[in-house]
Order: C-alpha cells, then sequence, then structure tokens
C-alpha cells in the first residue's frame, strides 16, 4: 500500500476529527485533547485562529461602555415621563406618527372579526347553559355517570352516549369515567354535570381566532398540548401549554389565543385537557 | 467583571422587588448599575454612533423600567433587556432613515453646514487599525437578523450560555448553538470579504 493509500484511508478519521473540532469550536470547549490534531491538520488550526478571532471582535466591537455620571438620573426622569405618557394616554388619544396610525385600522379590522366570532360563539355556549332541558333527558343524563344499569331513570331509558373527554371535576375525579358508588337519582337541578363539550368548544373558539390571526402559521406542524381548569366564572386558570421546540410559532400563537379567551360562567369547575393541531 | 448566572438572578430578584414595591429610584439605580453599561454598549454598536446610542440606550432602561413594574416573565432579565435595546436601536434608525427621506431639502441645507465635532468615541476609532475591524464587525453584526445577532452578543460578549438563550426564547439549545453559530461564520465571511486577516 502506497502512502496515498494510506492517506486516503485516514481521510474520512481526519475529517471525523474536523468535524469534531468545528463542535468545540461552536461550544468555546476547544482543549488539549483537540491539540494532537490541531498540530497536524492546518485546515483546523487556522479555523480555530479565525473564529477565536472573530468572536474576541464581537466581543470588543458591543463590550460595555461605562454610562455617563448622569445617565441614570436621566433614564429615571424618561421612565417618570413615560409613565405620565401612559397615564394620560388613558383619557386621550395620543398623535401617533404615520406608519402606526396606517396599522391601526388593520389591526382594529382584525381585532373586530376575532371579537364578533368569540361574541358568536360565547352566545351560542350561553344559550346551551341556560337552555331548560326536559325532565327525562335530564334523569338520563344523572345516569350517566355510573355505568351500570342500576343508573337508569325512573323512565327506564338508556343513558345518553357521550363522547370520551378529559373532562376533569376539580377533585380529579373524570367527569367521563365511571364512578364507583351505587347511583342515586338526585334532583335534575342539583345536577352537576356540564351538558357540553368543552374541551371540543375551546378547541373551536381558539381555532377560529388563530385562524383570524395573519401571524400565526398555516399549519401547527405538530401538536400543541393545553391543560387548563375552567373555573365557574368562566376563568381559564391554572394553564400548561407544552409543545414540542419545532412547533414555537403555533404556541405562541394558541398562547396569545388562550390570553383572549373569554368563557362564559360555567355550572362547575372543570378540569380540560386537549390537543390542538391545524 | 462577568457576574454567574446565579448572581445575575439574584440581581434579578432584587431589581423586580424593587420595581414591583414602587421603589423605583433604587430599582433604576440597580438596573444601570447591573446592565447599564452593557446595554449602553449594544446600542453604540448597533447604531454606530455614541451619542445616538446612549439615547436609545436612556429610552431603552426607561421602558424596561417601566415595565418592570409589570413584569411576569420567568427567564432573567438580560435576553429581556437586550431585546428592548435591540427593539429602540431598529426604531431610532427607522425614524432617521424615514426622517432623511422626508426632509431632503433640509438634508442639503445639513451638507453646507459646518459639520458635526467627533466624540471622543469617534476619535478613539479612527485612530487604529483594530478600531477599524472594530466597525467592520459591527457592520457585518448589522445584517444578522433579529434575535440570532442579540444572541451572538449575549453569548460571546456576555457569556450568556446557550441553555439559558434557549430558555429564555423557548426552542432547543441545539437549534441556539446553529443560529450562532452561522451568526459567526456569517462575520467571519464578512470580514474576508473585505479583506480583513483574522489571524
Amino acid at each position: 500500500m502506497s502512502h496515498d493509500d494510506k492517506r486516503d484511508d485516514l481521510a474520512p478519521v481526519v475529517s471525523l476529527e474536523c468535524a469534531r473540532i468545528a463542535d468545540a469550536l461552536a461550544e468555546g470547549a476547544v482543549g488539549p485533547e483537540h491539540e494532537e490534531h490541531l498540530d497536524h491538520c492546518v485546515a483546523c488550526a487556522s479555523l480555530v485562529m479565525e473564529m477565536d478571532g472573530v468572536t474576541a471582535l464581537i466581543a470588543e466591537a458591543t463590550a460595555p461602555v461605562t454610562p455617563p455620571r448622569d445617565f441614570a438620573a436621566r433614564v429615571l426622569d424618561r421612565a417618570n415621563t413615560l409613565t405620565l405618557d401612559l397615564d394620560q394616554d388613558r383619557f386621550e388619544d395620543p398623535p401617533r406618527d404615520a406608519a402606526s396610525s396606517a396599522r391601526w385600522p388593520a389591526l382594529a379590522a382584525l381585532a373586530s372579526v376575532a371579537a364578533i366570532g368569540l361574541a358568536f360563539w360565547a352566545g351560542g355556549l350561553q344559550a346551551k347553559l341556560e337552555a331548560p332541558r326536559p325532565a327525562p333527558e335530564a334523569v338520563s343524563q344523572v345516569a350517566v355517570a355510573p355505568a351500570s344499569s342500576q343508573g337508569l331513570g325512573s323512565t327506564g331509558e338508556l343513558p345518553e352516549l357521550r363522547p370520551e373527554v378529559t373532562l376533569r371535576q376539580a377533585g380529579g375525579s373524570e367527569l367521563g369515567a365511571a364512578p364507583q358508588q351505587p347511583a342515586v337519582v338526585p334532583e335534575p337541578s342539583a345536577v352537576p354535570e356540564p351538558s357540553l363539550d368543552i374541551p371540543a368548544e375551546i378547541q373551536a373558539a381558539l381555532l377560529q381566532v388563530i385562524e383570524d390571526n395573519d401571524g400565526c402559521p398555516k399549519t401547527s406542524a405538530g401538536s400543541v398540548r393545553i391543560t387548563a381548569t375552567v373555573e365557574p366564572t368562566g376563568a381559564i386558570v391554572d394553564r400548561q401549554i407544552m409543545s414540542s421546540g419545532e412547533v414555537t410559532q403555533a404556541h405562541r400563537c394558541v398562547t396569545e389565543a388562550l390570553d383572549g379567551l373569554r368563557l362564559p360562567p360555567l355550572a362547575e369547575r372543570a378540569r380540560v385537557t386537549l390537543d390542538l393541531r391545524w | 467583571m462577568r457576574l454567574k448566572r446565579a448572581e445575575y438572578e439574584g440581581l434579578d430578584a432584587q431589581i423586580l422587588a424593587l420595581a414591583q414595591a414602587g421603589r423605583r429610584r433604587e430599582a433604576c439605580a440597580l438596573l444601570m448599575e447591573s446592565y447599564g453599561g452593557e446595554i449602553l454598549g449594544t446600542c453604540i454598536a448597533r447604531v454606530g454612533d455614541a451619542a445616538l446610542g446612549e439615547d436609545a440606550a436612556q429610552d431603552a432602561m426607561a421602558r424596561a423600567l417601566v415595565g418592570l413594574e409589570d413584569y411576569r416573565g420567568t427567564a432573567g432579565l438580560r435576553p429581556w433587556l437586550h431585546r428592548i435595546a435591540a427593539n429602540r436601536c431598529v426604531d431610532l434608525l427607522r425614524s432617521r432613515t424615514s426622517r432623511r427621506r422626508h426632509t431632503a431639502p433640509v438634508s442639503a441645507l445639513d451638507e453646507v453646514s459646518a459639520p458635526r465635532a467627533p466624540s471622543p468615541l469617534e476619535i478613539a476609532e479612527e485612530k487604529s487599525e483594530q478600531s477599524a475591524r472594530v466597525a467592520s464587525v459591527r457592520e457585518a453584526l448589522s445584517q444578522v437578523k433579529e434575535p440570532d445577532r442579540t444572541w451572538v452578543e449575549l453569548h460571546y460578549t456576555h457569556g450568556v450560555g446557550y441553555e439559558e438563550i434557549a430558555q429564555s426564547a423557548n426552542i432547543s439549545r441545539a437549534a441556539v448553538k446553529q443560529r450562532i453559530w452561522r451568526a459567526v461564520k456569517h462575520v467571519r465571511a464578512a470580514l474576508a470579504a473585505r479583506g480583513e486577516v483574522l489571524s
């Protein structure tokens, strides 16, 4: 085997070592363990030297500068002025520059569309909540919780089949799951079970807001999981939004949409988990 | 001197407590002591002018001070402050460009008026070759899009780790590392294109 052949055999090994150097460089971790390679590889040695030079220059070009003596006082004055301006903004519209005033109509239109959509949805939700239910149906719904036939109402009707939703009561028991205690049919007015598929309603409202928001991606590129508690007042609390790193934009959109979401009063507190994907 | 992350977290907590207790003057003093120099440095680097940079930094710090009173973030204050500073610089540069475009006759008058006296910083910058390189780096950095540019500064100038940046930006560490490294390679290429020898 000639020397050139040997060198060709070693080429992938050398480039692998070069890749390690590049990675160590990016990590800022080029150390003594790389010295042997750097002593023999001119390309890597030159790269390390150049990159060290560039990063040192970046640090120098953006280095901290000692502020003038009165700088803190000026910052404080400016902050106080800004606060005064903010207070005045509550009573009067300040003059705005041309660029920002041109943006406002578009933003206002977008907000109006979102608000109308939410209002329709919230109205529907309120109507569903407030709509009187026929007594036999209410009784049959009470019988949903226990899975056994003991839960049948006096009419003997079969319980209404409900889609499986991860709707939980504040205590943690799942509303869709079957409790083990014997069924006692209470008065219809005391029935705590919400008559709505709350996760589905929230999902529909969020998707509508996201669709109306031009800043949101057309597809989420992944799933965003929301876990939250909906208080009887309609307030959404204890929320957690989880997603993988690849759906950062979708995550942000869901967060913003959830921030603006207001629900009408509910019969009881509910713990909701839903996976949003579009 | 670079402080450790834990030390900065302690300072951040103190600044927030003071601001949210309505003790704005004390919050301002501690904020300036902790971050004033680096925010001023980044603003000057971004706008390329000491006086303008000071204006931008002053406005950024004032806005941050007001914002601190309602701040509910969980990440450190530093990335947040740098983002505010970056935005103020962009606004300032944009408004200057726009003003120049809309006031062409005045600009023409400016051209014949007495030249502005160079600031001490400008004089110092013009003195050495190293300063010219610094100016080249600033120029190259100005072509790096946000937030990558801010991350480059946080990492290389202020020693903020990839992990902390990733946490504050809510993206993966690998993505932060890749974007910062790409930005550094861009600066290297821009300097090479200008014939700067880095060795």
